[in-house]
Order: structure tokens, then C-alpha cells, then sequence
């Protein structure tokens, strides 16, 4: 059970995120959406330990995450918007330089992603499709039980999307929990629980099948 | 941090090529640069050349002998000796086409032989211009060397008549007045013919070839830099805090294989230095010198590096600080052609002690201090990269 409380952050005076509250259990696929600049990333961050919130407390199985220097790869696995990526190196290398546990083996991974002809190429030469696979092969390869993702699918075409949404469903089938942003109307399907963030607030979206409806809540 | 650093190591080791690359359209820029300064240099030594005016009165037989011994002589060679009417030579002076007229009086030599000394008269224009400057010194030189040799005839004479020979004197004047003006030109041998250069004991190939030194090492240092040096994007930063990597971490990843390029480098173009000039040998004090070389041009890269937070603007800061502390340290003019307060400031210049240890090295053996500078400096740059990145690091909780 991942479990955030009273969660709020200010850049400087500006209050970002105020008092923001929810809980997922495992196989959770959890979408939050919001409009430009409502803090959807600046919350995910927090979530992922990047920043420190000003207030409230973040727990995974009852124990409380973030008190430590670094944050353990194989509980949180976080993909930022932009691809934390060195483009001079090659594939294997990026990969490598992510993975936690050396002892594992994650080339079944690779190959689920389609990442195996690429692993020589330096991620330079990748499309940015490719380019977000290795940054989500990156955390998946140290197993985490949380990942969360910053727009996985912003800015790439249709094939390139599935293959990051089926990855990211048998993630959650597996017991894995999925906490992601989007402003992708398709992705809304793939959730169980959506959040909608306004006013620095997390509201549950209405149960509505109505997506017109929904997009205009935000 | 290892498979970090190995990874950087990796990444600049790909960029190898492209960076020599972007290296060589600097280089050779600086290299017209240090063509011109010396071009310049040599230029304004030969504009030292002077005409100055002789106007001869005198119709002594040994005027034929010793003048081309005075015109020609090493030490008159900044002049050129134009034979002139007194009236020309005049209108000449004050024209301005010669620096002094030099007339020499009639009878002036016989007198020199019976003590009647009719001095030569020497005019100089009005003012302190170097070459009036340089002849009123060279004619004082020349009245000191005649007059010596004027003694010397004087004390034969003495002799002569003290022993009742002075009848027989008039045999021996000239064997006397030709020993006794031969000795007293002579003298100019005594002198020590020594040129000086404003490139102190280093000859232009050595001077110019250490600022070529440092110019390689800067061009190639900015372009690595560019890679190594530049802060990591905010994303890949956040992502190796979470994984528990401190700013100084971070740091010293991207530190350490610069420096180690920077080695590589620095020690490669030692050893073609060594090759090529005979006089720079790579013993103990020069490696250690190349050593602390190598850490102050890495410090000095990380820090403005981090400082311009992009490549961009770190590359053009690193070339124009570059430059211009070479520029203060002499390395493009001599001191000579600079305003005092440079080789002072010099000192103050990570990269001034540099390229000055290393004419040390290359004019003999670098003294200890010439070591310690580059490493004092090195010491120094390293807090203020430390201070730099933790500010950073607050900079980024806030």
C-alpha cells in the first residue's frame, strides 16, 4: 500500500500543491490530470522523493519513504518528462548506468521493450519513442513496486504508445502500482482510479464514461 | 560514482575526435595571432636603424682608417653613417631625416696628437627620442675611447722626452699614433657582444612555442570541457539524487576524467616539446610541473563550466578568460610591449603561472615556486568550485 497524507509544496511563496491525499494498493493503474502548469509534475516529483514537500507524509507498506539519503530503485522507479539520458552513450550503457542490482539479468526486459537491436546505438540516434522506452527500461530493470511517470507518451506516435502502455498494464498486472500524468484522452481507458489535480487539490474524477464531460472539469 | 565516472570517461572519449576537430579553427587563429605579435615584434627592432649625418672637415690621412672602423663597428651598427655638407646635415636635423649630425672639425685628429683636442661636435635634435638618446651615449662612449687612446700616445711622448729621444720622436709618430689608436679601438673587444631580446633567455621559437602550449591546451580543454565540464541535465542530476549522489559526486565525476584528458594531454605535448627543443627535458621538477598544470587547466575548466551552467556560454567564457590571461602573462607580446602592471598581475592568473613555469622549464629548470603557483592556484580554484556547488545545491532546495 502506497499511501500519501496532507502532501503540500510551495516554489517560494507560490503554493503548488495543497493537502493532497490518496492511496493505492498493488495492481493500481492511477492516471492524474490537470491543465498546464497545475503542478501535475511538481507533484509526481514529490512522489518520486526528487523534492522534499513542505508538509505531509509519504508511506509505502505502513513504513515512511524519503527518510533516507537516496531512495530505494527497486520501491520507486521514476521517469521524468525529460529523459534523464547521457546522448553519447550508447543504449547498454544509459541502461547500465541506472541499474541498481548488477546481479540481474534484465535482457528478457529489454527484449519485452523492443529494446535489443538498440542497445549498441547511442541514444542520440534514437527516435524519442525509443528514447522514452530506455528511460522506462532503465527503472523497470531494478523491479520496483511503484513506477511513476511524467507523460509517458507525450509527443510519440500510435505504435510507439502501445508498446509503452502494454508494458506499463503488465506492470500492473503484475502487483506493480502505475502513477502517471497525461493529457491523452486514450490513456484515461487504461486507469482504474483518476485523479483530476486543480487548484493544488487532488479531486477523484467523476465515474463518468463521458470524456468531453470529464475534460471540462479541468 | 564509478560506473559514473567510467561512463563520462566513455562519453569524452567518443567526443575525442570532434573536439580536436573544433579545436584546430581556434588554433589556428591563435597562431595567426602569435604570427603577427612576433612579425610586430621583429618589425619594430628594424625601425631602431637611424641615419645620422657625418660631416668631415678634416683632411687627415688616418680619417681614412678610422672612420670605417667607427661606422662599421658592431656597436654603431643601430646607425647608418650618411656623408654630408655641413649645411645639408643641418637642414637634415631639423627636417627630421636624420637623428644627429656628427662634424668633424679640421685638424681635429692632428690635435688629438698634440694636445690641442678640438673636440667633434655632435648635434642632436631637441627632445628624448630613443635613437638621439642612443647616439649621445655612443659619442660619450667614443670620447672616452679616444681619450684613452689620446693618454696612451701622451705617455710615449713623456717617455721619449724624459729619456732625450725627443728628436727621435717624429721617426716613431706613426708607429706610435697607429699602436695607440689600434689598441684603443680594439677595446671594443673587450666589450662582451650580447643581444637582448624582450623574449628574455628564450629564443621566439621557445617563447611563442609555450603560448602554443597553453592555446593547445585551452582549445582542447574548452571542447572537452563542453562535454565533461557542463553541468548534467536537470532531469539526469534529479534522477543520480535519488539514487543518493551528492553534488560533490556529481562533481567529481565530471572532474575526474577531465583531469585525466587534461594529463593525457598535457603530457603528450610535453614529450613533442621535448623532442623538438633541445633545452626541455622531462626530469622530475618538470613533470611535477606538468602535473600541476594539468590540475589547474581542469579546475580552472570545471569551475567556469559550472559557473556558465551550458556549454555554450562556458565555451566562449573559457576561451575569452583563456586568452586573455595569456594575453596578460605575455604570451602573444613580451612584457617589453605591455604595461608594467601586467607581469605583476600575471602572477594572480591560474593560467599566467602556468605559461610562466613552463619558460622556466623550457629556459632551464623550474624553481619550486614556479610549481608551487600553478598548484596554489589549483587549491584555491577547488574551494571555490566546492563553494560553487554547494550553493547550487541550495539553490536547487529552494
Amino acid at each position: 500500500m502506497y499511501c500519501a497524507e496532507h502532501i503540500s509544496f510551495s516554489y517560494r511563496k507560490k503554493e503548488v500543491l495543497r493537502d493532497v491525499s490518496f492511496t493505492a494498493k498493488e495492481g493500481d493503474f492511477i492516471g492524474i490530470v490537470g491543465k498546464n502548469g497545475c503542478g501535475k509534475s511538481t507533484l509526481l516529483s514529490v512522489l518520486a522523493g526528487v523534492r522534499r514537500p513542505a508538509g505531509g507524509t509519504i508511506s509505502f507498506e505502513g513504513a515512511p519513504m524519503f527518510s533516507k539519503k537516496s531512495i530505494p530503485a527497486d520501491i520507486i522507479g521514476y521517469v521524468p518528462q525529460l529523459n534523464p539520458l547521457l546522448p553519447e552513450l550508447s543504449v547498454r550503457d544509459n541502461l547500465k548506468l541506472w541499474l541498481r542490482n548488477s546481479a540481474v539479468s534484465p535482457e528478457s526486459l529489454y527484449l519485452q521493450m523492443g529494446l535489443t537491436d538498440y542497445l549498441r546505438v547511442p541514444v542520440a540516434k534514437l527516435s524519442e519513442g525509443l528514447k522514452k522506452r530506455v528511460s522506462i527500461a532503465s527503472v523497470l530493470q531494478n523491479s520496483p513496486k511503484i513506477l511513476i511517470l511524467d507523460e509517458p507518451s507525450a509527443a510519440l506516435d500510435m505504435p510507439c504508445k502501445e508498446v509503452i502502455h502494454e508494458q506499463l498494464q503488465s506492470f500492473a498486472k503484475n502487483g506493480g502500482i502505475v502513477l502517471f500524468t497525461t493529457h491523452e484522452e486514450a490513456e484515461f481507458s487504461l486507469c482504474n482510479t483518476l485523479y483530476i489535480l486543480k487548484d493544488g487539490m487532488l479531486h477523484p474524477a467523476p465515474d463518468t464514461q463521458d470524456m468531453h464531460l470529464l475534460i471540462q472539469q479541468f | 560514482m564509478s560506473v559514473l565516472f567510467f561512463l563520462q570517461l566513455k562519453r569524452a572519449l567518443r567526443a575525442v575526435p570532434r573536439i580536436i576537430a573544433g579545436a584546430i579553427i581556434p588554433l589556428f587563429l591563435a597562431c595567426m595571432a602569435v604570427f603577427f605579435a612576433q612579425k610586430m615584434h621583429l618589425q619594430n627592432t628594424a625601425t631602431v636603424l637611424s641615419p645620422v649625418a657625418l660631416v668631415n672637415h678634416d683632411s687627415e690621412a688616418y680619417l681614412d682608417f678610422i672612420l670605417p672602423m667607427i661606422t662599421e663597428s658592431e656597436a654603431a651598427g643601430n646607425f647608418s653613417f650618411v656623408k654630408m655638407e655641413e649645411s645639408e646635415a643641418m637642414e637634415a636635423l631639423k627636417a627630421g631625416t636624420v637623428c644627429a649630425a656628427l662634424v668633424f672639425p679640421q685638424n681635429m685628429f692632428e690635435g688629438i696628437l698634440n694636445a690641442e683636442n678640438i673636440p667633434a661636435r655632435l648635434y642632436l635634435p631637441g627632445g628624448d627620442s630613443f635613437p638621439s638618446l642612443l647616439i649621445g651615449k655612443f659619442a660619450e662612449a667614443g670620447a672616452l675611447t679616444l681619450g684613452s687612446a689620446q693618454a696612451g700616445i701622451y705617455a710615449a711622448s713623456d717617455l721619449y722626452y724624459e729619456y732625450g729621444l725627443k728628436e727621435h720622436l717624429s721617426d716613431i709618430f706613426y708607429d706610435i699614433n697607429t699602436a695607440n689608436l689600434k689598441y684603443a679601438l680594439s677595446r671594443e673587444t673587450a666589450f662582451s657582444v650580447k643581444s637582448v631580446t624582450a623574449t628574455g633567455e628564450l629564443s621566439f621559437i621557445e617563447y611563442y612555442g609555450c603560448t602554443l602550449f597553453l592555446c593547445l591546451l585551452l582549445f582542447f580543454g574548452s571542447g572537452m570541457g563542453s562535454f565533461l565540464g557542463t553541468p548534467a541535465p536537470k532531469t539526469f542530476s534529479e534522477q543520480l539524487r535519488r539514487n543518493g549522489m551528492g553534488a560533490l559526486s556529481m562533481e567529481f565525476s565530471l572532474f575526474l576524467p577531465l583531469f585525466l584528458f587534461y594529463l593525457i594531454f598535457t603530457f603528450l605535448l610535453g614529450g613533442i616539446a621535448s623532442k623538438l627543443l633541445p633545452t626541455f627535458t622531462l626530469n622530475g621538477s618538470t613533470v611535477l610541473l606538468l602535473l600541476c598544470m594539468a590540475l589547474c587547466f581542469s579546475v580552472f575548466t570545471q569551475l567556469i563550466y559550472s559557473f556558465a551552467k551550458n556549454a555554450g556560454r562556458g565555451l566562449l567564457l573559457l576561451t575569452f578568460l583563456g586568452l586573455l590571461m595569456i594575453l596578460v602573462a605575455g604570451g602573444f607580446l613580451p612584457y617589453a610591449f605591455l604595461p608594467k602592471s601586467f607581469s605583476q598581475i600575471s602572477a594572480f592568473l591560474p593560467l599566467g603561472t602556468c605559461l610562466t613555469g613552463l619558460r622556466k622549464a623550457i629556459g632551464g629548470t623550474p624553481e619550486l615556486w614556479d610549481i608551487l603557483l600553478p598548484l596554489l592556484h589549483s587549491v584555491i580554484l577547488f574551494c571555490l568550485l566546492i563553494l560553487l556547488s554547494l550553493f547550487r545545491r541550495k539553490e536547487v532546495r529552494a
